[in-house]
């Protein structure tokens, strides 16, 4: 299986955040991510077959109510965060995966997606892990997107 | 519109959001149905005559391509058309859908 870059895994983040919620987001680095509302909520999907791996997703309050709001037609202010925020957290996760598997030549090999999972915290990362990890922003909000290929997070498909 | 939508989708956002366009569409939202799994569409299928199924594969309970398999085998749903709309990529898995009688496949 084919091997993704940072940039790579923003770029994709970024089409998948402006075609599934018409959120218009940005890469930045991790100094001036740290400068803004970091992320409070987090989500994990993993996937198993031919190749296996985790993606892990977070993100603040602010970027999951523009992408709850923008889903549902509703305003930001409006969105209850326990439920929708945390939804749209899972479903992004759900689909940034499989654009991920897609993009790594997952049409051709036999690979099974599981389901999103909420984390109650960021998930630590061995030194030993092969990651990938991206960050987007809109309107300083961020989001934290990070590729563990091999991860056996969860070993469990749907 | 006249016509009877099952939207199944294990994620309510994504189920409410699919519901939206399907009303923007010009379907009434009385006739608009949701199911969380594929136990619960076939539940629906029951309850209320439904023309069409927008489907996820990837749902706990049961999932999209046993949905489509209990469906096929009953005889008053045998001939429900059935959209997948799924993050699924597997070429294999799309085409067993599609050899089960799946109109299309969205991604």
């Amino acid at each position: 299986m084919q091997r993704i870059n940072e940039s790579q895994l923003e770029q994709l983040t970024i089409r998948v955040l402006e075609r599934t919620a018409m959120v218009l987001a940005d890469p930045i680095g991790p100094n001036e991510a740290n400068a803004l509302t970091p992320p409070t909520r987090f989500s994990c999907l993993s996937y198993c077959g031919d190749a296996s791996g985790t993606l892990y997703l977070s993100a603040s309050d602010g970027f999951l109510a523009e992408i709850a709001s923008s889903l549902l037609g509703v305003e930001p202010e409006e969105i209850c965060l326990d439920v929708d925020g945390k939804d749209a957290l899972n479903e992004m996760a759900n689909i940034i995966t499989g654009s991920l598997i897609l993009q790594l030549g997952g049409d051709t090999e036999s690979i099974s997606l599981g389901l999103p999972r909420k984390l109650e915290k960021a998930h630590e990362h061995s030194e030993e892990s092969d990651i990938v990890e991206g960050i987007v922003e809109t309107c300083g909000q961020v989001m934290r997107v990070t590729w563990v290929p091999g991860d056996a997070h969860e070993k469990s498909a749907a | 519109m006249n016509c009877n939508i099952l939207v199944v989708d294990d994620s309510p956002i994504l189920r409410k959001a699919i519901m939206k366009v399907a009303r923007i569409a010009g379907v009434p939202a009385d006739q608009i149905f949701e199911a969380g799994n594929g136990q619960e569409a076939l539940d629906a299928l029951d309850d209320s005559w439904i023309d069409l199924v927008l489907l996820d594969l990837n749902m706990p309970v049961m999932n999209g391509e046993e949905f489509v398999e209990r469906l096929r085998a009953n005889p008053d749903h045998k001939d429900v058309a059935v959209v997948v709309v799924s993050t699924e990529s597997n070429k294999e898995r799309l085409q067993r859908m599609r050899n089960m009688g799946v109109l299309d496949t969205l991604h």
